[in-house]
């Protein structure tokens, strides 16, 4: 059952499918854009619909009354296609033809879709990849759930091309009889087979291969489901290690920038500023090689992900090779600096003057009481007979100890010195070494303990 | 592949010498007597210059919008008004040009074929 509208070609009236209405329009359609400037394609319109009239009149019988697809067919193989034409005039009009721009449509696709082949059809109209569109919707919607929003409403709102005419819309290319054979061919082809292997089964065969064809379409819609799945998973896998790759190039990337820019003294690592780092070891090459080590691998990750995600090959010949060797090399020269500079650092670090342990008197002869706050105070008992009271530790924090001084109390304070930036910076207790008498006078406060 | 590039270019070729060949084929065939469209179909048809019968609408259209031809609405007995095509002053000297032209390149292609 096919709907049908009337027409009127040439004052002659026709009852036509709505299908084979569209074909005739479209066939019309190109011989007008077919008409060049010194043509005038009106007139060859009515020329061309004087002639079909009285061919489709023809083809009404008695029986059947309604002009269909195959009568459209018929009419426009003996009038001849523009492509026709142009071999019959001995022009030459494809090139022409493919500059033949057709204004893009936006339409959901039905057939290359991952859910709703939203970012299919926007890919198709924008002329890119439509990848990109599926990360920015998946990026949008864990940011703010906008994404999953906008996708809803282009869902709902964005018509899915049905139609040949539709879907060479989306494509953005010209409706010309060719382009529709081919999307035909591709959609008969398929029935066509599947109908001509059955019709060479015996009667027999038929009967007996019913169990196999029940088992057959199970078959298919559970490869029809793996393959609506399958994109979908892919495109995940390769959404996570796009975002892995992306944020370790980013962390390796600042890193090494963050070091490479290091010029005032800092103490980002220990004790002892990096600059004076710098002087012990060629701290440029270290991090350039460092950098390449990690980077190149992470570059690697993100190629392979962006492939997963756009079906296209991993990488080429040349480039692999490339960042091969520029791995190897760099990963190389960057463990053999590593191993020769780090006893080096070790040995600068351990030996900054800063952290080497030293010994202060501390005078507390005249206090009624020792008050001792913060956790980083161990009191021992002097067993060596001492002259005098003393800290020992190292100068850095020893050098923190603030000594306050009021009436006949004394206190010995813990500050922080404040060093911005420090990821490996930790204060190590210090010690105070007091004989029998003063340890009698020691009130400890936030921590402090004494060891005996 | 060069199966295929063979006959590209020989279909080029094709078209290259095709052009012009109609629309003089057309002017020769008017200028006789006045005609109709489906008798010039059929004129080019029998001599197998044209196989679809659309080709010849949009060079019609042409050459009457460079005054090479001009047409006239005449009733027929079996059917509507029919456009009878016939020749122009231009047209005809036009034609004379054509005739001239084609004389010489029939001439030597036949000399350099001996």
């Amino acid at each position: 059952m096919n709907k049908t509208i009337s027409i009127n070609i040439s004052g002659l009236s026709f009852i036509i499918e709505e299908d084979a209405y569209h074909k005739l329009q479209d066939y019309l359609e190109q011989i007008r854009k077919h008409c060049g400037p010194d043509t005038d394609a009106e007139e060859v319109i009515s020329d061309i619909e004087s002639v079909i009239a009285p061919k489709l009149r023809l083809l009404i019988t008695p029986y059947k009354d309604v002009i269909t697809m195959e009568d459209i067919d018929s009419v426009i193989k003996v009038m001849g296609t523009t492509e026709d034409f142009d071999r019959e005039v001995g022009g030459i009009h494809e090139e022409n033809k493919q500059d033949f721009k057709v204004k893009r449509k936006l339409y959901r696709d039905s057939e290359e879709f991952i859910v709703g082949g939203v970012a299919q059809g926007l890919g198709m109209y924008f002329d890119v990849d439509p990848v990109l569109f599926r990360v920015a919707f998946v990026l949008l919607t864990f940011v703010s759930g906008f994404g999953l929003l906008a996708y809803l409403i282009l869902w709902v709102a964005v018509p899915e091309a049905k139609t040949a005419k539709q879907k060479l819309e989306m494509k953005g290319e010209a409706p010309t009889v060719a382009a529709f054979e081919k999307l035909s061919k591709i959609e008969k082809k398929i029935k066509i087979d599947f109908k001509e292997r059955w019709n060479k089964f015996p009667a027999m065969g038929k009967i007996l291969s019913i169990p196999i064809l029940i088992f057959n379409s199970f078959l298919n819609l559970f490869k029809r489901i793996i393959s609506k799945i399958g994109p979908i998973f892919k495109f995940l896998i390769g959404l996570f290690f796009l975002m892995v790759s992306l944020f370790f190039l980013g962390f390796v990337g600042v890193g090494s920038l963050y070091l490479l820019l290091q010029t005032h003294s800092s103490y980002s690592f220990a004790f002892i500023p990096i600059v004076e780092l710098f002087k012990v070891v060629p701290f440029f090459w270290i991090v350039i090689t460092g950098f390449l080590s990690f980077a190149i691998p992470a570059v690697l990750l993100l190629i392979g992900s962006l492939a997963l995600l756009r079906n296209k090959r991993f990488i080429t010949f040349n480039l692999g090779i490339i960042l091969l060797s520029t791995w190897m090399i760099s990963g190389i020269s960057f463990c053999a600096l590593s191993l020769r500079y780090i006893p080096d650092v070790f040995f600068k670090i351990r030996n900054y003057p800063d952290i080497q342990s030293i010994t202060k008197v501390v005078d507390v002869k005249d206090a009624d009481k020792i008050i001792v706050n913060g956790p980083y105070f161990n009191v021992f008992l002097d067993k060596n007979k001492n002259e005098n009271p003393f800290m020992e530790g190292r100068v850095i924090d020893i050098n923190s100890v603030e000594i306050q001084r009021n009436d006949k109390d004394i206190t010995l304070m813990w500050q922080d010195i404040n060093r911005d930036l420090c990821f490996n910076c930790s204060n190590e207790p210090v010690s105070l070494i007091l004989d029998k008498d003063s340890l009698s006078k020691v009130k400890l406060e936030n921590g402090a303990q004494i060891i005996k | 592949m060069e199966q295929n590039d063979f006959q590209k270019s020989l279909d080029n070729a094709e078209a290259q010498m095709r052009k012009g060949v109609l629309e003089y084929a057309i002017l020769l065939l008017i200028a006789k007597k006045k005609i109709y469209a489906n008798e010039i179909i059929s004129g080019l048809q029998d001599v197998h210059l044209v196989v679809v019968e659309g080709t010849i609408y949009p060079l019609l259209s042409r050459l009457k919008n460079s005054d090479l031809l001009k047409y006239s609405w005449e009733e027929s007995k079996s059917g509507p008004p029919r456009k009878y095509y016939s020749i122009t002053n231009k047209g005809q000297k036009f034609l004379d040009g054509c005739d001239a032209q084609w004389q010489t390149l029939e001439k030597a292609i036949n000399i350099l074929k001996k």
